[in-house]
């Protein structure tokens, strides 16, 4: 049987439901298109900020099986720099989406402007890291904040914007509502949730910003949970992130309401070949169940 | 911390003064690593900074720090019987390979040729080392390649022992008077640049140990990203052709 899992988001096509998560190694061109080499359907870039940041002090990761804390605490090369890197990708058929992260809209919208005119398909608003001051989950489980934000964003730029929210909050889908009000095309959900790891042997916190982010397996029941509830609220499309290292999990995601995914952690282990992995995997779901197009798996999970 | 195995609380069991501020330490977990290979070495509240494996025996495993800085300066400090966290080994290590080697360090980067030096005289190689210093009390390691049987000729910036130059100098000396069939080196950027004509020059194949700055040590973050490798996972030992290849493309150095 012939199965498609090609996806169209916001207009666009994309060969197939699987991105790169921001901050997973989006930080060269070249790293960007070997994700593309390894399957992927789109990439989203490191978060960047207006200027050059170092981030937080290691230990930055902490690892365990069932996934990892992070509190890289945002380090980029700020906007000018990374937009020298993104014309390496001028001309190069790549599905790019530029993550950007700002204390206030007007940020937001003047790094959104700077992303459009590299060349990215889409914005990510970075509105969820866990671990940064004044910056990403602090604004961003605000609805209010994520609204405005959101606004000022989408009457700055002509490409789609897309929010990405914290499940580090009581009330995810009042964040996705506020982001679908600010004329969000579509949410991704879920950033990290704020964790932290303790050294016993050295009486002491294993993060360097002692609070980080927990990603990875040990997350997928908390995002597909936040995807869920937010496919009933929202029209718009909404991206599934968290803990996805297989096709089966990708299909859970779309079941939950997702029309595409996305995969950070799990690169750790395989590389950027997971990305064909991933696909392959679904096309065989749907293959056994007898499914011919991906987006009909979306939302099954629904009655 | 049974969940995650390659993260280790360990014991410091030696500590020796081997150069001006450099320091070979020893601790009490046993590592199974290629050499070149590094670990992330943790000092609370301060950093958690990558090292090379330098030796190793059946009930420990070592490192040879240089003093730069302030994590540097800490993992110096520590005592016997302190603990420290390390995690690791990581990247990849160096493919030990012919039958007539030529080493070559400068500075602190004999930390990682030491157990590869160990390696190659394993395999019966005739192997030739450049230790190179800024000055006589920098030199690192000597006498331990020495011991090994490599035959040793260091070099100093300022003339205070051996040969006056560079290592690379001495290296490109040295390539132009013996025949090698290997090169392996580790050391400041212009010495691996320079080292890496003469090897392209010599038809010599080789490798060299590459440092960029690293966070998550664990093929994640992208911070020690060059062009579409990652130096703590596909490194931090590149082969000396691909060194060239990325310098000519202005992806390196
Ligand atoms: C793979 C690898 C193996 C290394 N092996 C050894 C070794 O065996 N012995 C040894 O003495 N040194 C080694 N180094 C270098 C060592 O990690 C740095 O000297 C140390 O991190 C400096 O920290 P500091 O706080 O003392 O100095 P700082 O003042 O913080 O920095 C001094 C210099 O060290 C570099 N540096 C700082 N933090 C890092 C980091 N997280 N990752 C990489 N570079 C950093 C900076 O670029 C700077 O130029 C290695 C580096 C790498 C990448
Ligand atoms: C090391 C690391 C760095 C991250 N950096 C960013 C970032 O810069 N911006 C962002 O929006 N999300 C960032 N994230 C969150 C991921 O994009 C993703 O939302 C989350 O990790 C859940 O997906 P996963 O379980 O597949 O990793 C980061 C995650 C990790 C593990
Ligand atoms: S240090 Fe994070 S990818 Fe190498």
């Amino acid at each position: 049987m012939n199965v498609s899992i090609e996806v169209e988001l916001f207009g666009q096509r994309m060969k197939n439901p699987t991105m790169l998560a921001s901050g997973i190694l989006g930080t060269t061109a070249d790293l960007l298109l070997s994700a593309v080499k390894g399957g992927a359907g789109a990439v989203v870039t490191k978060s960047i900020g207006k200027k050059p940041r170092d981030g937080h002090a290691n230990p930055t990761v902490f690892e365990y099986n069932c996934g990892m804390l992070n509190a890289l605490g945002l380090p980029n090369p700020g906007i000018d720099h990374f937009e020298k890197e993104l014309s390496k990708l001028k001309g190069k058929e790549i599905f790019f989406i530029g993550s950007v992260f700002g204390s206030d809209g007007s940020e937001f919208s003047e790094l959104a402007v700077r992303m459009e005119r590299a060349g990215a398909s889409a914005v990510e608003l970075n509105l969820s890291c866990p671990h940064a001051k004044g910056l990403g989950a602090e604004i961003g489980s605000d609805p209010e904040s994520v609204e405005i934000i959101t606004q000022a964003v989408a009457s700055s730029v002509e490409i789609p914007v897309i929010a990405k929210l914290t499940p580090n909050t009581s009330d995810i889908v009042a964040l996705g509502k506020a982001a679908e009000r600010g004329g969000a095309d579509a949410v991704v959900a879920i950033n990290t949730l704020k964790a932290m790891a303790i050294e016993p042997y050295l009486r002491k916190p294993a993060l360097g910003n002692v609070i980080g982010g927990l990603s990875g397996q040990a997350v997928k029941p908390v995002g597909l949970r936040c995807v869920y509830e937010l496919y009933e609220a929202l029209d718009i499309p909404i991206i599934g992130a968290g803990g996805i290292e297989s096709g089966i999990d990708a299909v859970e995601y779309l079941m939950a309401g997702a029309s595409a995914v996305q995969v950070g952690t799990a690169i750790r282990g395989k590389g950027m070949a997971i990305f064909a992995e991933i696909c392959a995997e679904i096309e065989d779901f749907m293959r056994s169940e007898g499914y011919k197009e991906v987006g009909d798996l979306r939302g099954l999970a629904h009655d | 911390m049974t969940d995650n195995p390659g993260y280790l609380v360990s014991k410091v069991l030696s500590k020796e003064e081997v150069a001006h501020r450099c320091f070979k330490i020893g601790f009490d977990s046993i590592l199974k690593f290629q050499p070149g290979q590094f670990v992330m070495i943790w000092l609370p509240d301060i950093d958690e900074i990558p090292m090379s494996i330098s030796h190793s025996g059946p009930d420990f495993t070592g490192i040879t720090v240089k003093i730069v800085g302030e994590a540097t300066e800490a993992l110096g400090s520590v005592s016997k019987g302190d603990r420290i966290r390390v995690r690791g080994p990581y990247g990849k290590g160096f493919e030990p390979s012919g039958e007539r080697p030529l080493l070559v360090a400068g500075g602190i980067g004999a930390a990682p040729l030491l157990p590869l030096a160990k390696q190659l005289a394993g395999r019966k190689s005739k192997i030739r080392a450049i230790i190179g210093a800024r000055t006589q009390n920098e030199l690192v390691l000597t006498d331990e390649f020495s011991d090994l049987g490599a035959e040793t000729e260091i070099s100093t910036d300022d003339g205070s022992a051996g040969f006056h130059g560079t290592a690379a100098e001495l290296c490109r000396e040295t390539v132009g008077k013996l025949e090698f069939d290997s090169i392996y080196c580790c050391g400041p950027e212009p010495m691996i640049v320079t080292i890496v004509e003469i090897a392209q020059r010599n038809g010599i194949w080789g490798q060299a140990s590459v440092e960029k700055m690293m966070k998550c040590g664990i093929g994640i973050c992208g911070s020690c990203a060059i062009s579409d490798r990652l130096v703590c996972r596909d490194g931090p030992i590149f082969d000396l052709a691909h060194l060239d290849e990325l310098h000519s493309m202005n992806k390196i150095f």
